[in-house]
Parts: C-alpha cells; structure tokens; sequence
C-alpha cells in the first residue's frame, strides 16, 4: 500500500511538474468544445437529451486519442530516462508499478471525463429546455465514466507491452479503426468488443435514450444496459491482467 | 560478510565464462576495489550480488545466506548506485531523498536533514536534479544508495562520466561514506579513484577473483592501476 501510494505520487509529480498537466488540460478543453460544438451541427430539432447523447459519444469515441500523447508513452518513457532501474532499487516490483499506473489514470480521467460530461450538460441547460428524467442522465454519466475506464486501460496495456511510443500509439490507432471495421462487418459481434466504436452497445444504448445517432444492436433491452455498463470494465480488468503478466519489465526492457 | 565459492558463469548467447570456478571472501567494513578494465566482468558481478543474475554455479553468500535463497528483497541488505539508473529530473534533491527513505521504511525529517547534511546539499535541497551538476546530481544519488542503511554499499563506477572537478566532489563523499563503517564494494578501472580509499582490492584476471590486502598489494599491479589514471583527492 505504501508503495503503491508513493507510485501515484510520483506520477502526480510528473504531471504536475513536467508540466504535463497543461497537455492534459489543453485535452480536456478541446474535448469539451468539441461536445459543445458537434451536436450544434445538428438540425434544429434537437433537444437537450440529444444533446447529451452527443456529448456522451463524443467523450467515449474520442478521448482515447487526445490521451495518446501521455498514455501510449506511459512506459516507454520509463526506458527513455532509466527511471525503471530507480524504481526497482527502490523495491518498488514490476506489479506494482502496472497496479499503480493502472489505479491513477483510471480515477484520474474517469473524473476528467465525468466532469466534462457534467459541464457540458449545465452549459446545455442555458440552450434547450431540461427534457430527460434524473436516472438517464446518471446512467449515461456512469457509462462514460466506466467506458472511459475501458480506453485507458487500453491504452496503458499497450504502452505495457509494446516496446516504444511509436510503435504503441500505432497500435492503439490500428486497434481503433480494426475495432470499426469488426463493427462495420458484423454489428453484433463487434459491439460487444468496445465502446469506441459508433455502433458498439454503449452507443446503441445512448441513441436509445437519446434519440440521437443510429443503434446497430438489434435489440436494445435490460440486459443491453446492463452489458454497456459491466464490459468496459471486465475489459479494463482483463487488460490489466494481461499487463502484469505480459508487460515488456518481464520480456528485457532494453 | 561476502562469500563466493567455486563461482562459474558465463551469459547464456556467450562460450565464453565471466567467471570460472572462482572463490573469494570479502570482510566486513572493509573497502573493496574490485579493479578490472572494461568488459572483464564488474558489472556482471555485481549483477550477481544484487540477484539481477542468478542462473551461474557455485555459491553467493551475503550475511551467511545463500543469494538464492533470500526471500527478502535483496536491496533490503544492499545499497547499490549504478550508472544505469537515473533520478527522476523532475523531482527536487530532498523529494527524492525522501522517497528513498520512505521506500525503505526509513523516512524521519531527522533522517532526511542527516543525509542533506552528511552530503552536503542542505542549499541544494529544493532545486530540481534537472538543475543539478552532474557532481551534485551524483552526490544525491549516493545520499538515496544510503538511505537503505544496509552494511553493505555497491557503487559501480561511482565516478563515471563526471568531469574531473565533480570526481574529486563524489571521492570526497564517498570518503564520509568509508567512515560510516560500511562494507563498501567500489568498482573502477580507475586505481587512482580508490587509490587512498581502499583496504583491499579485488582484480578480475584470467576469469578469476582474486582479492588481496592494502599491506600486501603487490607493486607491479600499484604501478600498473596507477599508471591508468593519476588523481589526486
């Protein structure tokens, strides 16, 4: 416990003090516009819950690209400037370091996410009249909460096992697209893989409530809210296994 | 303190050994120089009594325990500064003391002003290592190697890549370190650096240890180590 506090810590301090944190700000506040821009460009039919639904898909399909620059280089970086050797004198273990990265980025832009989410919907109240019940709204607050879980923890097992920054944020990109063409391909399947995607279940589910956007799963029932919540993060846990156990400490760093 | 018995090991892509049956027994509070020129197997052996290597033959003991068998984190007992690994540049010379300290259960404020003080960096204490010399950036990793508080200290090629004003800085520290009473292990291939330091030296000749005393140091190796490198501290 005491290790894995003094691991976010010392990633706190490096966003803080290399100033990364201003990238991240820069991140969020382009996302932000872009939620409150993109469904302007809708017709003048829409309403306050399209709205939201917009944003919503807005946060989980784009998000993971605006945090390449940090995540995808998350352990390359510990290669570049020999931190791991630091670490591991330090007894700080390999697990350690993964559960660590895992816990901080997770709780840090799941938040990011939410309050973007939540700014975004006080922005909206000002343009369109309130037209969606207390628990949608808490539904889709939570599902881009727990989805953007699912893109970090992607991104942070990629930049576990692949072995530099550009390699890793090729990859997340391939993964994007082929995740759009599964989807493309065969709907059903693919909607289940990942959020990312505009026909995943999370945005069928989110087009259901909203009304905004097109649902590519062919039945959108109980189970279906139940799934958009829950996959992302059994996801997320599955990704976080597979970074302890394959992550590139393990195979040489060097 | 160190003993090594019938010590063989060569890297798995190699034919050719590091080590070769090789015994020695290093004493406590002593200072080792352990002397060999580049590529004749320091590091190697420090990566051995450090458990980073651990698939050689023969026997590794520290404090009477067989490496292999420790279950405890090895750098529980060792403190070791190697080149290879470098102190965030983003963290002052004081958070990164202290994260030494907390990393290994020692953390007091008493505790960290006696290492600033005991290494000279108390007007340093809140510049970040990016501002640092390499000399004082040196100077605060031995105070982190000494924040384990472990008997037995590595450094591998402490002076490394500095220039000849921050040598003569890092000797000076490490000269505070031999009086703390510490088991001290200097690798070098550089007798000059240990000339005034060390109580005996171990050279790496013919895939072999071999370790002998300041009072029996034998002139030809004085002179041949001596002759590398001239430096005075």
């Amino acid at each position: 416990m005491n290790r894995l506090k003094k691991l976010i810590w010392f990633e706190s301090m490096f966003l803080i003090k290399t100033k990364t944190i201003i990238y991240l700000l820069g991140v969020f506040i382009t996302m932000l516009v872009l939620s409150i821009v993109f469904p302007m460009n809708f017709n003048s039919d829409i309403d306050y819950k399209m709205v939201l639904g917009s944003v919503a898909s807005v946060i989980i399909q784009f998000l993971g690209i605006g945090l390449i620059g940090l995540l995808c280089n998350l352990f390359y970086r510990d290669k570049k400037f020999s931190y791991h050797y630091w670490f591991i004198k330090h007894k700080i273990t390999i697990t350690d370091i993964v559960r660590s990265r895992f816990i901080f980025y997770n709780i840090l832009f799941s938040l990011l996410a939410g309050l973007m989410f939540i700014a975004s919907s006080i922005i909206f109240i000002f343009m369109y009249e309130v037209n969606i019940s207390f628990y949608s709204y808490l539904y889709m607050l939570v599902l881009v909460i727990l989805s953007t879980t699912y893109v970090v923890s992607l991104m942070i097992m990629i930049s576990a096992l692949v072995v530099d920054f550009v390699s890793s944020s090729g990859l997340f990109i391939l993964i994007w697209f082929t995740i759009g063409i599964i989807n493309g391909v065969t709907p059903y399947l693919g909607g289940y893989l990942s959020p990312l995607d505009a026909s995943s279940v999370q945005s069928g589910v989110i087009s259901e409530i909203s009304g905004i956007g097109s649902n590519f799963i062919a039945e959108i029932d109980i189970y279906s809210y139940l799934l958009a919540l829950l996959l992302p993060v059994i996801y997320a846990f599955v990704f976080y296994l597979i970074s302890i156990k394959f992550n590139k400490y393990k195979r040489g760093i060097n | 303190m160190i003993t090594i018995k019938s010590l063989q090991f060569k890297y798995s892509k190699s034919n050719n050994f590091i080590f070769k049956g090789t015994s020695v027994c290093i004493p406590e509070k002593s200072f080792i120089a352990l002397l060999a020129p580049n590529g004749v197997g320091k590091t190697t052996l420090v990566k051995i009594l450090t458990k980073q290597i651990s698939n050689y033959t023969g026997e590794v003991k520290i404090h009477d325990e067989d490496l292999r068998n420790i279950k405890y984190n090895i750098y529980d007992v060792v403190s070791i500064l190697t080149t290879d690994m470098k102190t965030p540049k983003f963290l002052t010379v004081a958070e990164s003391i202290k994260f030494s300290l907390e990393a290994f259960d020692n953390y007091t404020e008493e505790k960290l002003n006696e290492l600033i003080a005991l290494f000279d960096l108390e007007e340093h204490r809140n510049k970040k290592i990016s501002q640092l010399s390499s000399g004082l950036e040196r100077r605060t990793e031995l105070a982190q190697t000494l924040s384990n508080q472990s008997d037995l200290v590595i450094l591998d090629e402490p002076c490394n890549a500095l220039d000849y004003n921050s040598v003569v800085d890092t000797l000076k520290v490490i000269k505070k370190i031999k009086d703390l009473n510490k088991t001290i292990i200097y690798s070098t291939h550089q007798f000059s650096e240990v000339e005034s330091l060390y109580t005996h030296c171990i050279t790496i000749k013919d895939n072999k240890l071999s370790l002998v005393s300041r009072e029996d140091i034998n002139d030809d190796l004085h002179k041949y180590y001596s002759s590398v490198y001239k430096l005075g501290v």
